[in-house]
């Protein structure tokens, strides 16, 4: 960091002291209001779409978040880059709380966290070349990239991500899928980023594209160092990448732990119902897991049970179940999980070599 | 109109099944094309394969390897222009559905075939109560009276697994959730007791506890009928967890089939053994991931010879290359390389270790 | 998903990989220099005969309207007499004569000056309108967007010549400074203040489905402003279809001014457009057909200009439609 800018830039946020997280999440809510009528729009009720989000993200570490659709895990990913503002709760980046955030520290918060989006075909400008496209963060933080060399730089960045350097001015409809998602690593890489939010940035790829892209996530980590928020509803996925994992259901975290104890000791119902729907791919483990089908499908996130959300869909669901929210704590089995009968189950096989 | 459920009236071919006469569906070296402003493209090119009563092969294939085309071919539903079927035959009980007439191709798709779609709520019209919509099939191919139709709907809603069938028979579309809408659309696709069930990525749009539901549905539906079902799909879990034979496409060709118990776990094509070895597994951490280099071939430029051999890593040519066995040159044919495996393949045989 | 996705999902689909033939290498040749949307864009006019069939055109009656004597072969429009009234064309007179016995080539080569300027005028305005405001709804939304809403509705429901056509009778009465004498300035005025709801319709739509793809989200995410988010990326990928949209609105227009000249509130004799000679010809349309067919097919190559620039620059702004 020889450039006085930067430096400068640094100064707006502090480095956080060893052993700190470089995020943490408190208590977030975010809830969208339903509307009713044209002109005159009044609110008949709230969407919860993220309901009380507790979250840790360390320094070089990549945290998974697992849920089906509708969960809330996307829109933890636009509160965490700050597209939606957090109705409830706090987001820390370095022990500054980001909504009091204003001016230049807001900019070099939008500068350190970045995302990387599930879609490749809409989340690139199909009218902007994919030169532009890379270098455009230079245009707004012009701090971090000086105006001249940045064709070179935004080449070097498109060969880190195993693109032809040569294509800065092909535009995105030329490539394919793998490849746009590799031009979206790039764009987000260019401000060098200390966390990158990744919204399913693999789901929409064919399952040989998938690999070369999850690989590529794990080399820029071992390189660069920054830490990731990645978000998936694949679980093998999740599994592969992270460190710890997150599973959501209706807007809250049911379960946390390394990706050893959530897939070796799932607790949570929920989770164990998940793992337990995944499809194995491999012949010999047929049959071999836990069959647990779930009844019925996820509720209305703007009319959620009252208690555990998880309560209309579960078997293990008794009275208390309906009162009492189960708060998200260790019952035993090593990691927390918030159900009042959480119990540690093995539901995938061990693999047979 | 006197109609009483299971009856098929003023049908002319009343499609009845006749056991023992071979496969239910043969699909016969079929080659289609699309023929667009920017050129040919192949998208598939000469497939062969054939479904029995009460299995279920599975067509595996990434985006663009034509999986799905063959199935648009068999329902007669290809967009054509620009679509072309250029050769081969799909017959259906012994008969050629390609060269029949119009009339006689509807009699067969419905009661004999019928399809259900990843995106049920673009396959379901909005402004028609799903009542309405089931019903139809009856009204259209046998005359039923709306409100038989409408009787016949809730027993199919029941069977599908619709919770509260009699009272949400009214509903429209929008109310239901997506599992909720892909049963509506197995219940339409049952409705004339179909042969042969095509489920063209039937659980892909749904959530994986959902989807598991589904798929239990159609398994279950299945032993129940003894229906043929051709499931295309891209998830080589789903394929392992329902189905019998498997058949896995590249640039719109078959390069292995099999049992799946076969393919998956001794691939003898080396593209099976990439995709086999380019998921991680949720049963273990592993380490690092072996992706297939490269990217899926243009289909209006489809590699010569064997058309992976660009990502392929046992690809040889030139010298290296056995003669009449060169990767680049040699177009590999889809053959027998161990009872009950065909791989397209030049080295299969290394692939598998035999 | 929005309709151009799905196109290019499909388009994947079938033509999965088409980027590794691609056919210019030429694009890929990098002299220390990026291409914009605006110089590809250009590459891509050059080569599409649609568009040099409609700049010859539009390049010919702009000419025509800045130095009309070049085309009137000499007659003066105003040099006339009666005893050559409505005279069929000949070898020396093309056009042959008008009503009042003046050269007709000569009368349409200077009609053009007024009737191009108010279509250009006034589709300027539309373009303005109807971009400014669209683009206000799009994207800002909520109150705005419904007052906007309303108010276009409010425009909608009065049709562009009785709109017009009111302004410009009480025009003279306001002592406003264009807008009473009722000339190309105040027709113009008076078109695009009542033909820029399609417009701003079509803008805001655009505006409001492309708000929501995730590369405006990235944009926003990376600290971009509200005018780069609407100046980069809304507006380059929302104007396409009203581009198009203007281009045939400035036929309708010039149509309209000899609509208002023909009920009387347009221009006014003894100035010189083409609407109103086509509303003078049609009376005597039986007697003297050329007198409608001459404006009128110049009329129609003059519209049918501005339609093929606009379908080439479209398919130039689409990265999409090129090669």
């Amino acid at each position: 960091m020889s450039d006085p800018a930067d430096i400068a830039a640094a100064s707006v946020l502090p480095e956080p002291s060893a052993g700190e997280p470089l995020l943490e999440i408190r208590g977030l809510k975010k809830y969208f209001p339903l509307t009713q009528g044209i002109v005159f729009r009044k609110t008949i009720g709230h969407v919860h779409a993220v309901d009380g989000v507790d979250l840790t993200l360390n320094r070089g570490e990549t945290v998974g978040m697992v849920g089906e659709s509708g969960c809330g895990k996307s829109t933890v990913a636009k509160l965490l880059v700050a597209l939606e503002k957090p109705t409830g709760g706090t987001i820390l980046y370095k022990g500054q709380d980001v909504a009091k955030m204003g001016g230049r520290a807001l900019k070099q918060y939008r500068r350190e966290v970045q995302i990387i989006f599930q879609d490749p075909y809409g989340s690139l400008n199909p009218r902007m070349t994919v030169g532009d496209i890379v270098a455009e963060g230079w245009s707004v933080h012009a701090d971090v990239a000086p105006r001249k060399g940045r064709l070179q730089r935004t080449q070097e960045l498109l060969d880190r991500v195993g693109l032809n350097p040569d294509y800065v001015n092909r535009y995105p409809h030329q490539f394919s899928g793998g490849q746009r998602q590799r031009i979206g690593i790039a764009r987000a890489l260019a401000l060098r980023p200390e966390i990158i939010v990744c919204d399913e940035p693999v789901s929409a790829l064919d399952v040989s594209v998938q690999a070369q892209v999850v690989n590529l996530l794990e080399d820029l980590q071992d390189e660069l160092g920054m830490s990731y928020l990645f978000i998936a509803h694949d679980l093998s996925v999740v599994r592969h990448l992270s460190d710890r994992i997150a599973v959501m259901y209706l807007g809250s975290v049911v379960e946390e732990g390394t990706e050893e104890q959530v897939y070796g000791s799932p607790s949570h119902p929920y989770t164990q119902a998940l793992l337990s729907s995944v499809p194995l791919h491999e012949p010999a483990l047929r049959g071999q897991k836990d069959r647990i089908l779930l009844q019925g499908d996820v509720p209305s996130p703007a009319d959620p049970p009252s208690g555990c959300r998880f309560r209309t869909r579960c078997w293990k669901a008794q009275d208390i179940c309906a009162t009492e929210p189960p708060a998200l704590i260790d019952r035993g089995q090593g990691h927390p999980a918030a159900c009042h009968f959480a119990e540690a189950r093995e539901v995938v096989p061990v693999d047979v070599d | 109109m006197s109609i009483s459920s299971g009856s098929i009236s003023s049908s002319p071919a009343p499609v009845a099944y006749d056991p023992g006469s071979g496969p239910v569906l043969e699909v016969d070296d079929l080659h289609v094309e699309f023929r667009t402003r920017s050129g040919v493209v192949s998208a598939v090119n000469g497939i062969s394969y054939s479904v029995d009563q009460g299995e279920t092969l599975a067509i595996l294939g990434e985006s663009g390897s034509g999986k799905s085309v063959s199935a648009q071919a068999i329902m007669g539903i290809l967009d054509s222009p620009p679509a072309v079927i250029t050769g081969g035959g799909i017959r259906f009980q012994g008969r050629d559905m390609l060269t029949m007439n119009a009339e006689d191709q509807r009699q067969i798709r419905g009661p004999g075939i019928s399809m259900i779609f990843q995106d049920a709520l673009s396959a379901l019209n909005p402004v028609y109560s799903v009542g309405f919509q089931i019903g139809e099939m009856f009204r259209a191919h046998r005359g039923t009276s709306r409100k038989e139709a409408k009787q016949h709907a809730v027993e199919l809603m029941d069977r599908v697994r619709i919770p509260a069938a009699a009272r949400r028979v009214n509903d429209y579309p929008h109310q239901f959730s997506g599992g909720m809408r892909q049963r509506v659309m197995i219940a339409m696709a049952l409705a004339l007791d179909p042969r042969i069930l095509i489920a063209d990525e039937p659980t892909t749009a749904l959530d994986v506890t959902v989807q598991a539901q589904v798929m239990d549905l159609l398994k279950d539906l299945q032993r129940d009928t003894g229906m043929g079902l051709i499931l295309i799909t891209h998830d080589l879990g789903v394929v392992n967890e329902v189905a019998d034979r498997v058949a896995v496409m590249y640039a719109g060709k078959i390069v292995e089939t099999g049992t799946v118990d076969d393919v998956f776990t001794r691939p003898a094509h080396p593209y099976t053994l990439g995709l086999m070895n380019s998921i991680p597994q949720v049963e273990a951490k592993g380490g690092r991931l072996n992706p297939i280099v490269g990217q899926p071939p243009n289909l209006a430029a489809i590699p010569s010879g064997c058309s992976f051999h660009p990502r392929c890593p046992r690809a040889r040519s030139g010298v290296a290359a056995a003669p009449g066995r060169d990767c680049v040159g040699d177009v590999p044919p889809l053959r027998l390389v161990v009872p009950g495996r065909e791989a397209a393949c030049h080295y299969s045989e290394e692939v598998l270790g035999v | 998903m929005t309709d151009q996705q799905q196109r290019d999902l499909r388009h994947d689909e079938v033509e999965a990989g088409t980027q590794t033939v691609l056919g210019s290498p030429s694009i890929d040749v990098t002299d220390a220099r990026q291409n914009s949307l605006w110089s590809d864009a250009w590459v891509s006019l050059k080569r599409n005969p649609l568009f040099w069939i409609g700049a010859f055109l539009g390049v010919f009656f702009v000419l025509m309207a800045i130095v009309p004597q070049l085309f009137s072969r000499g007659a003066d429009p105003r040099a006339c007499d009666l005893s050559n009234s409505k005279l069929p064309p000949s070898g020396a007179h093309w056009f042959g004569y008008d009503q009042q016995g003046c050269d007709y080539l000569a009368n349409v080569a200077y009609g053009a000056r007024n009737s191009l300027a108010i279509g250009l005028l006034s589709v300027v305005g539309v373009l303005v309108l109807g971009i400014v405001i669209g683009a206000m709804a799009g994207y800002y939304g909520g109150f705005l967007d419904s007052l906007f809403a309303r108010v276009t509705d409010i425009f909608f429901a009065i049709p562009l010549i009785l709109g017009a056509l009111i302004l410009l009778r009480v025009g003279p009465s306001t002592g406003l400074p264009i807008l009473s004498d009722r000339g190309v300035g105040a027709v113009s005025i008076a078109l695009a203040a009542f033909g820029w709801m399609t417009a701003m319709r079509l803008v805001r739509s655009q505006v409001i489905a492309v708000k929501s793809s995730d590369y405006v989200a990235a944009a926003r995410a990376m600290g971009a402003s509200n005018f780069r988010i609407l100046t980069r990326h809304i507006l380059p990928n929302a104007v396409a279809p009203v581009l198009v949209y203007s281009t045939i609105t400035v036929g309708v227009l010039i149509a309209a001014e000899a609509t208002l000249t023909y009920l009387g509130v347009g221009l006014q004799r003894p100035t010189i457009s083409w609407g109103l000679q086509i509303s003078s010809g049609q009376s005597l349309l039986r007697t003297a057909p050329h007198l409608v067919l001459f404006p009128s097919n110049i009329l129609s190559l003059t519209v049918m200009a501005f339609i093929m620039l606009g379908d080439a620059l479209r398919d130039a702004l689409d990265p999409r439609q090129r090669s």
